[in-house]
C-alpha cells in the first residue's frame, strides 16, 4: 500500500490541514491484528480450490432458492385449496404421502374457515386472544402452589 | 521479482489450492483488512469476525478476481461491502439487553501500539463511530488505507464526485468532533460546594 505521504496525486489544501489535524491525534496509525487470525483463518479455508468452493456455493445458493419456491408453491396451493368451494381434495390423490398431508391440514383449516366467515376475523381473534389471557392466568394460578412447595 | 508480480504468483498458486500461497496473502494484508474492520464496526471482537469472514470470501471469489486490478483494492472492496452489509444486519436487528452492553465503550485496550497517543487515538475511533456508514467507510479508505479517490470508487461504486462530497463533509465533521472533544478535556471538573 501506498504511504500518505506517496499519495499526493488527490490532494488538496483541505486533505493536507485534515491530515495534519489526524496526525495530532496520532493518526493514520497501523492497527496489530491479533497474532492468530492468520493462522485461524487458514484453517477454516475450504479445502477444495477457490473455484470448486465457489462452485459449490453457487449450488448451495441454487438449491436453497429452490426449496423457497417449493415451500411457496405449496403454501400457494393450500390456500387456494383452503378458499375452494366444496369439500376437501387434492390434485395428487389423498391417500398416503403428501396428498394425505395437504387434506388433513385442509380438513383442519376449513373449520377454521368456517368460524371467519361466521364471527368475522376480529371478533375471533379477541376470543382467542381472551382464552389464551385465560389459560395463562390459570396456568400461573395453579404453579404458584408447585413453587411455594418447592420452595419449603 | 516486484511486488505485484509475486503477489499474482500467489493468486496463481492459491488458485490451485495451495493454502500456505493464500496464508503469505493474509500475512500481507491482515492489518489493512483488520484496520478497516475494526474502524468501521467499533469493536475488536467485531473486526476478528470480520477479517475473517472477509478473508474467506475473498478465497472463495479469487477466481473472479481481475488481474489488471490491484488485489489490495479488490480486497478492500469485499472488506467494504462486508462491513456495510454487517452495520445494515446490526441496524436491523431488535437491540435486546445483552446488545446494548455490547456496544457500549469498550474499557478495554485497543490494539493500537504505544501507550502515547493512545487515548487521543481513542476519540479518533469514538469520532468515526459517529459518522454515518457511508462517510466513515469512504474516510477510512481514504486516510486509512490510502487509496486514491478512483480506488475508493471502484472499492464502493460510488462516483468520485460522490466521495469527494462524502469526504469533505466527513472531515468537517469529525473536525468539529475532535474539537469539541477537546475542549471537553481542557474544561476543568465541576467543584461539588
Amino acid at each position: 500500500m501506498r504511504t500518505g505521504a506517496n499519495n499526493t496525486v488527490d490532494e488538496d489544501p483541505a486533505e493536507s490541514e485534515f491530515r495534519r489535524l489526524l496526525r495530532v491525534y496520532g493518526e493514520p496509525s497501523n492497527l496489530n491484528p491479533p497474532p492468530d487470525l492468520v493462522a485461524r483463518t487458514a484453517r477454516q479455508l475450504p479445502p477444495e480450490t477457490p473455484a470448486s468452493a465457489l462452485r459449490r456455493l453457487y449450488i448451495r445458493r441454487i438449491l436453497r432458492w429452490a426449496i423457497l419456491a417449493l415451500i411457496l408453491c405449496a403454501v400457494l396451493l393450500g390456500v387456494v385449496l383452503l378458499f375452494a368451494t366444496g369439500p376437501a381434495t387434492t390434485p395428487i390423490g389423498g391417500q398416503v404421502g403428501f396428498g394425505r398431508t395437504l387434506l388433513t391440514l385442509q380438513l383442519i383449516l376449513k373449520p377454521i374457515k368456517g368460524l371467519i366467515t361466521i364471527f368475522g376475523l376480529p371478533l375471533l381473534l379477541v376470543g382467542v386472544s381472551a382464552s389464551v389471557g385465560a389459560l395463562l392466568v390459570l396456568s400461573r394460578n395453579s404453579s404458584a402452589p408447585q413453587d411455594l412447595r418447592a420452595g419449603t | 521479482m516486484d511486488h505485484q508480480a509475486e503477489e499474482i504468483e500467489l493468486i496463481e498458486q492459491a488458485l490451485l489450492g495451495n493454502r500456505d500461497a493464500f496464508s503469505q496473502l493474509m500475512h500481507r494484508y491482515a492489518g489493512a483488512v483488520y484496520g478497516l474492520a475494526y474502524r468501521m464496526l467499533g469493536s475488536q471482537q467485531d473486526a476478528e469476525d470480520a477479517s475473517q469472514e472477509i478473508f474467506l470470501r475473498t478465497y472463495t471469489n479469487l477466481a473472479r478476481f481481475d488481474r489488471t486490478r490491484r488485489f489490495s483494492t479488490w480486497l478492500l472492496s469485499i472488506g467494504s461491502n462486508y462491513c456495510v452489509d454487517r452495520l445494515r444486519r446490526q441496524r436491523m436487528q431488535w437491540m435486546t439487553l445483552d446488545d446494548v452492553a455490547f456496544t457500549l465503550p469498550s474499557l478495554e485496550r485497543g490494539p493500537e501500539s504505544g501507550a502515547v497517543h493512545r487515548e487521543q487515538r481513542e476519540l479518533v475511533r469514538e469520532a468515526l463511530q459517529t459518522l454515518p456508514e457511508g462517510y466513515r467507510l469512504v474516510t477510512v479508505l481514504r486516510y486509512w488505507n490510502d487509496l486514491s479517490y478512483q480506488e475508493i470508487a471502484q472499492a464502493t461504486g460510488l462516483t468520485e464526485s460522490t466521495i469527494k462530497t462524502r469526504l469533505h463533509r466527513a472531515r468537517n465533521m469529525l473536525a468539529e468532533r475532535l474539537s469539541q472533544d477537546r475542549v471537553d478535556l481542557c474544561e476543568p471538573e465541576p467543584t461539588i460546594l
